[in-house]
Order: structure tokens, then C-alpha cells, then sequence
């Protein structure tokens, strides 16, 4: 290299460690103040524009990733994207009114500096091509790669959609389409469908016309899974006597039901050992049970349908709940007629679970049921019925009461068997010798419920003093006033039962202590 | 700077919590309560606040006008099914899961796209305004008062 190109190579390096320098006081300078004809835009304004992107970002994401937007993640993003918005504020206006001041004088002379000069070969081109600069590239593959796993992505969960439902032993599992969404992060599976082998395809034991499960990024991102699951058109249909669950869900619950009777079985520890999650809301709408009794040849339904359904705040720690307990709530209409109502509130977390909970069903017309009664006891009955059940359980036990209610009861005998006829006019007695006079001919009891939760246990005797006190004794004035009923301080006889029982200064019939009979 | 400083007092005042509702004057009914009722037998009396229902009553009745609107206008409709609870005009505030607070609640319900169980379930509960605990307390009865988180 001659003395001259030397020269030219140091006044060239020179130069550019001196536009390095005036670019940084360039900068400094416009951060300042913001300049006219300044080159791209000022740290200033990105900073700016950085700020207030965020915040828009973080409020898009509060608003997407929950029913209820974080209010701390939404007051986060808009302190953040308001900061933006105050520091980019002035020098968008001054540049608007065409008031901001003349270029520094570091510019002028990078402008100098940046004039075109032939370069030697040797140090080859000072700019770039647009498309040789690396975050080009970068931004280039990671939107092809986003692309194409979004591509992907369905093909991918209903081929382990299908891997899942294939899985299970004696049915075969399909579904139309799954639908996976990032934000929200969603998984949506159309018309599932369970049949069962070796039945038809509309005697499924299952059908779901949409069901959905979603997750939440925000807490994802922080190591715990809360979810909800909704549930659209759902039809059971069990088969009593045919139906069979798969073998895994057998074996299942037989090691949960043997680890519940050696009293080992802690579900709060259980719980423990899998990721932290919440499970917000369980929902199912629209949906319909049927029950079919195939062992008979007249092969009586029961048939459940409009089943609203809500299971909320099911939690792997105690942490996580919404300080309230496990809530379970639905309704049905039973064999078109009567209504369903159900509500428990649990605490599946402690030691043995404990809930407490009502359930009614209410104006079931027992004609609905001539099906099942014709083909069960040759009878065709009358009236309506109503049920109230109030439970009530902790470390194990169980107690409550069950309350039936018959109006106008009576039943005809089907034509054909002398046995019908007898069958039917011993009932009708029964419920004549009952009924109340006063009160819309009805027949009223209360049924004790006590036991472990192992075997819940009504018990026989009180609940036939019941009807006979019920009837005879208190007429039907009673509300839940006096209920759960009592238990007695030791074990009764049948006759101290009775006794007790039908005594109008006693307060009614007492359950047994130990759940006995 | 000063800009953004005042634009976080705002924030800050926007999310500023609600002062808390006055509890209504509860009307104790002068007959038992129907067997329909939810939550007053001896074994289940102690499932809800009884200052919470009451709240609820009167928030369902301040917006029983408008969930009439909303199912009269069929806006509802498109999602589900026929209605099942037809509202009552106005809830007595009984402080109770009666009949008439469950069919208010399973109208609230449909107008807003929810299972129309007549329950007052989370969401149903947190479209109204309040919060799980507002209503139920943490633990079952039985539980309750077990530990210290156990109101």
C-alpha cells in the first residue's frame, strides 16, 4: 500500500469515527429538542411511540385474555401508553405548526461528512440493500414461521384430537372440526360424537354440537393454568344395562373408590402435585340426558332436557379461589313436567370433602312416567309429585333431609292381571288413608338422610313415621322449620321409634345414631 | 413529564374503588318461607350473607326494567332457547333465594347470555356488580371458621 492510499485509508476511518461522534451528539441533541428536517425520527418519538404501543398492547391483551379485564394490568397499560402519548405529544404538535427548530449544527455537518466521495474499492460499499440488513431477516423468518405454525395448528390438535379419542377402549370418537386460537387461547371441538361399539351411530353415547375450553395467557405466563370449559347442545344417552364406561375410567374410579375406604385418599395433596390451576367456570347449556331402559322390552325413557348447568371455582390450591367456595348450580325439566334445581356450595380441599346443598324437584306429573311404572309394576299413576332435598356434609358424614310431597296421587291398574288390580287398589287405599282433607290431597313426609359418604342412607323407619306423622299428626303445615330432623341421644327399637314417632307432644321421628336403619 | 404525571392521578382516580352499597331494609316475611326457597332450612340457612342476597334483590330490582326491555326487544333470544323464568315486576327484599329472586335471576340470565339457572352463580353474580364473597361465604358451613381465611 503507497504512502497516498495509506493516508486516504486513515483520513477515511477518521471520518467515520467522526460521524459516529456527531451522530451521537445529533442524537442527544434531538432528544432535547427536535429538529426540522432531522434524518428518520427522533429517539424522542420512538421512545414515544414504543411507549404508547405497549400500552395499547397490554390493554388489547387485559381486555382479550379475561371476561373481566385485569384492572391492575388496564391501569398498567394506560399509565404506560398515556406516558407515551405526554412525550410524544410536543414535538408531533411543533412538527404540525412547523415550529420546530433548524437543524443542529451537528447534522450540518454529517450532511458534509455523508456527501458523496468515490470511495476505494478496497473498503468495499458503505450502505447496505434494504434486504441484507439481519433484522430484515430476522422479521422475515419469524413471520413465515408464525405463519406457518398457525397454518398448522389445526391439523396438529385434531390429529391429537383423534389420537385422545382413539385412546378410548369400546367406543370410537369423531368430531367435525377443531378450531385452536392464540389470543384467545382457545381450543373448539364441533359435533364430538362417542358411540359406543357395537351400537348405532344416533345411539351415541355421547353428542356435543360445540364444546370449548380457554385458557388465560396472563396467568399462564406466571406458572399457573386458569381455564373455563362451555359446553353447547350436549346429549347423554346411557343405555341402562348396555351401556358400559371404557375400561380406563372403570379401573379409575374402583382405585378412587379403594383408596376412599382405606381413608387415605387426601385430594388436597393429590392436588398439590400438579401445576397451581383454577378452573373458573365449567358451563353447560342446552343439553339433555336420556335414560333408556334396554333390558326391558318396552324399553321405558327418562328423559332430562333443557339442562342449564354451572360448575364455577374449581381450584388446586386454596390460594387460588375467588374466596368463595366450589359452586355448582342447574337446572332441568324432568320428562317435560317437572323442574330440577340444583345448588351446592363445596370445599373439596380439606381433609374430606364437605359441601352443603339443596336440590328440588318440582311439579313432576307422574304421567309422564307411565312408561316406566306401566312395565315396572303393571300401573298407570296420577298426580304430581314434589321433592326437596337439603344435604349437608363434612369429615365424612353426611346428614340432611329429604321431603316428598304427592298431590292427587292415585293410580289405575293396567287391564290384563288380576295382580294389577290388587296392586293398585292396596296403593290407592294407602294414599286415600293419607291424604289431607284440608291441603289439596296431598301426601307429605320428611325424609332423614344420614350416613357416611361412602353409603348415603335414608332411613326406612323414620321416613314411614314420617308419612304417618305427617299426615295424621301435623296435617301439612309444616315449612323446613323443624328440619334436619333430630337424632335420637341412643339407638331405638321399632316400637320406641313408633311410639315417639306418632306422639303429637313429641317434635316428630328421629333419625338413628350410626346411620342405622 | 408533568403531563404524565397527570395522567396517572386520572388513572388513578378512574380506578378508584366504589364506594360500597348500603344495605337495604330487609322485610322479613310474615308467613314461612315456600318450600321453593333456597337457604333456609336449618341445613342450608347458613349457605349465603344475608346482607349479600339483600344487595342482590336490590340490584336485580334496579335492573329488572332494562332485562325486560332486552327480552322483549328478542335480543336474547338468538342464543338459547325459550325463556324460562318470566321476571317478576319487583323483588320484595327478603333477603332469600325465593321463587320470584330466582326467576329474576334466570331472566338476568337470558339477557345476558348466560345458563339460565335461576342460581346466583360467579359470573351471573359479577355481571351484577359484585364479587363471589359479597354473597357466599369462603367455606361450607360445616368448614366454616376451621382456619383463619375461614369467613
Amino acid at each position: 500500500m503507497s504512502a497516498v492510499e495509506n493516508r486516504e485509508f486513515l483520513e477515511l476511518r477518521a471520518n467515520e469515527q467522526r460521524k459516529r461522534v456527531m451522530k451521537l451528539v445529533d442524537a442527544v441533541d434531538a432528544w432535547r429538542h427536535p429538529r426540522r428536517d432531522s434524518k428518520g425520527p427522533s429517539p424522542r418519538t420512538i421512545a414515544a411511540a414504543t411507549l404508547t404501543g405497549l400500552g395499547v398492547i397490554g390493554a388489547i391483551t387485559a381486555l382479550l385474555t379475561g371476561k373481566r379485564p385485569s384492572k391492575a394490568l388496564l391501569a398498567l397499560s394506560a399509565t404506560v401508553g398515556g406516558a407515551g402519548v405526554a412525550l410524544g405529544a410536543g414535538p408531533v404538535a411543533a412538527r404540525a405548526r412547523n415550529s420546530l427548530p433548524a437543524p443542529s449544527p451537528a447534522v450540518v455537518e454529517l450532511k458534509q461528512l455523508d456527501a458523496p466521495k468515490p470511495l476505494p474499492e478496497v473498503h468495499g460499499p458503505v450502505h447496505r440493500k434494504g434486504w441484507r440488513r439481519p433484522w430484515v431477516w430476522i422479521l422475515g423468518v419469524s413471520l413465515v414461521v408464525a405463519l406457518a405454525v398457525r397454518v398448522a395448528l389445526n391439523p396438529i390438535a385434531e390429529h391429537f384430537t383423534q389420537q385422545g379419542l382413539d385412546g378410548l377402549t369400546g367406543f370410537t370418537g369423531t368430531f367435525s372440526k377443531v378450531d385452536v386460537s392464540i389470543i384467545p387461547l382457545r381450543v373448539t371441538i364441533d359435533d364430538l360424537r362417542l358411540v359406543q361399539d357395537g351400537t348405532p351411530v344416533e345411539d351415541a353415547v355421547l353428542y356435543v354440537k360445540q364444546l370449548s375450553a380457554r385458557a388465560r395467557w396472563t396467568n399462564l405466563l406466571r406458572g399457573r393454568l386458569f381455564a373455563d370449559a362451555h359446553a353447547e347442545h350436549a346429549h347423554f344417552k346411557v343405555r341402562l344395562g348396555e351401556t358400559k364406561a371404557p375400561p380406563e375410567v372403570e379401573q379409575a374410579a374402583k382405585e378412587g373408590a379403594e383408596e376412599l375406604k382405606r381413608n387415605d385418599f387426601n385430594l388436597s395433596k393429590t392436588l398439590e402435585a400438579v401445576i397451581p390451576f383454577r378452573v373458573d367456570r365449567i358451563e353447560l347449556v342446552d343439553s339433555e340426558v336420556t335414560l333408556i331402559d334396554v333390558t326391558d322390552p318396552a324399553k321405558p325413557r327418562i328423559w332430562l332436557n333443557d339442562i342449564e348447568f354451572v360448575v364455577e371455582n374449581i381450584v388446586s390450591r386454596p390460594s387460588l379461589d375467588q374466596r368463595a367456595p366450589l359452586m355448582v348450580t342447574g337446572r332441568a325439566t324432568v320428562q317435560k313436567t317437572g323442574v330440577l334445581k340444583v345448588l351446592v356450595v363445596a370445599d373439596l380441599l380439606d381433609e374430606k370433602p364437605a359441601f352443603t346443598g339443596q336440590a328440588q324437584l318440582v311439579g313432576l306429573n307422574l304421567e309422564s312416567l307411565y312408561a316406566w311404572a306401566a312395565s315396572k309394576a303393571g300401573l298407570s299413576p296420577h298426580g304430581s309429585v314434589d321433592v326437596f332435598v337439603n344435604f349437608n356434609s363434612a369429615k365424612g358424614g353426611l346428614g340432611g333431609d329429604v321431603k316428598v310431597l304427592a298431590k292427587n296421587v292415585h293410580v289405575d291398574p293396567l287391564e290384563g292381571k288380576f295382580s294389577n288390580a290388587v296392586k293398585a287398589a292396596g296403593a290407592n287405599a294407602a294414599f286415600n288413608l293419607l291424604k289431607d282433607e284440608r291441603k289439596g290431597e296431598a301426601v307429605g313426609t320428611t325424609l332423614p338422610l344420614r350416613g357416611s359418604l361412602e353409603e348415603p342412607d335414608p332411613q326406612v323407619w323414620p321416613t314411614v313415621l314420617g308419612v304417618l306423622r305427617n299426615a295424621f299428626v301435623d296435617s301439612l303445615g309444616w315449612g323446613f322449620g323443624n328440619l334436619p330432623v333430630s337424632t335420637a341421644k341412643k339407638k331405638q327399637n321399632f316400637i320406641e321409634q313408633a311410639v315417639e314417632g306418632l306422639d303429637k307432644k313429641q317434635p316428630g321421628p328421629k333419625a338413628q345414631p350410626g346411620g342405622a336403619k | 413529564m408533568k403531563r404524565a404525571l397527570i395522567f396517572l392521578c386520572l388513572v388513578l382516580a378512574a380506578c378508584h374503588a366504589q364506594p360500597e352499597a348500603k344495605a337495604p331494609e330487609i322485610v322479613e316475611p310474615k308467613t314461612a318461607p315456600s318450600l321453593e326457597t333456597f337457604g333456609v332450612s336449618e341445613t342450608t340457612k347458613e349457605m349465603f350473607k344475608r346482607e349479600g342476597l339483600a344487595l342482590l334483590q336490590q340490584r336485580l330490582n334496579q335492573r329488572l326494567s332494562k332485562v325486560k326491555e332486552k327480552l322483549d326487544d328478542g335480543m336474547a333470544d338468538a342464543g338459547g332457547s325459550a325463556l324460562k323464568n318470566e321476571p317478576p315486576d319487583e323483588l320484595e327484599i327478603t333477603a332469600m333465594l325465593d321463587e320470584e329472586t330466582q326467576r329474576a335471576l334466570g331472566a338476568f340470565q337470558k339477557s345476558e347470555r348466560l345458563p339460565e339457572t335461576g342460581m346466583p352463580d360467579y359470573e351471573t353474580l359479577a355481571r351484577l356488580g359484585f364479587k363471589p364473597s359479597d354473597v357466599f361465604f369462603r367455606r361450607p358451613p360445616a368448614n366454616r371458621g376451621r382456619s383463619a381465611q375461614g369467613d
